[in-house]
């Protein structure tokens, strides 16, 4: 589950900087864009950031939930803490890497996490694919 | 609005989420804080899951950083100009509320029985 929440993350991240539209030919995002004959790059770029949003959406709760399960009891908080951590270490590097590469190359830096949630889905694999998952997700 | 709603999410917890301490629970034993990082990274799926999450989080804090940017680029926006700036806001947090919207139905939704016949076998 988390190895193909991070596919179908890295999918969408390397399609969003290939869809292209333009605003002054076909207008702004709207319901009557969208229904209209005009609105197929913006159904396009919907559709592409509904994925993202499910990949993303899809990783967390499997994930902490294995966390918490592989996790004695009286070690959870610890070791959630430092998940939750490595988030927001995530957060900080996240946007250091994303402007300097943006600037060089609008795409760069969706290919480069594109790669990035690939191989890690490929790497972590075998690791984590002998596990599985209890029937209660904890709420996190 | 958001520190509204993180307000209520405490004192919900506060009433509603059991204590899942116990006095019988083992006591933890305290750990400097690189320590307590190397001992949670050594051991090998929870140390894999953290670093699955870094990164996964390392590739949404991208995104969320320049989804506005692409979009305003790849839709022949130009930032300079008043009007197609803020057209660029309204359709960029347009965007991060339907991304919002999509992730909370995922995560409310299919996700238990997503992970009861996937299992964590993939």
């Amino acid at each position: 589950m988390i190895i193909w929440s991070l596919v179908v993350t890295g999918a969408s991240l390397a399609l969003m900087p290939l869809v292209h539209g333009d605003i002054h030919l076909h207008g702004e995002l709207s319901w009557k864009l969208l229904f209209s004959s005009n609105g197929g790059a913006w159904w396009a770029l919907l559709g592409v950031l509904a994925l993202l949003a499910i990949g993303t959406g899809l990783t967390r709760p499997p994930l902490f939930g294995l966390l918490s399960n592989l996790t004695p009891a009286n070690e959870q908080g610890a070791t959630l803490g430092i998940a939750q951590g490595a988030g927001s270490l995530a957060r900080i590097v996240g946007p250091m890497f994303a402007g300097p590469f943006f600037q060089a190359q609008p795409s760069l830096p969706y290919f480069a996490c594109a790669t990035i949630a690939i191989a890690t889905a490929l790497v972590f694999m075998n690791r984590i694919g002998h596990h599985t998952q209890p029937a209660v997700t904890p709420n996190l | 609005m958001a520190s509204a709603l993180c307000t209520i999410n405490l004192i919900l917890a506060c009433f509603i989420l059991k204590e899942s301490w116990t006095p019988a629970a083992e006591h933890v034993p305290s750990r400097a804080r690189f320590v307590q990082w190397r001992q949670t990274l050594q051991q090998p799926v929870v140390g894999a899951l953290v670093v699955i999450f870094f990164l996964a989080t390392f590739c949404f804090a991208t995104f969320e950083l320049t989804l506005g940017l692409l979009i305003s680029r790849n839709f022949g926006l130009d930032l300079e100009n008043h009007d197609d700036l803020h057209a660029a806001r309204r359709i960029a947090g347009t965007l991060f509320m339907y991304c919002g919207i999509v992730g909370a139905l995922v995560q409310g939704g299919p996700i238990g029985k997503l992970v009861k016949t996937f299992g964590e076998r993939n």
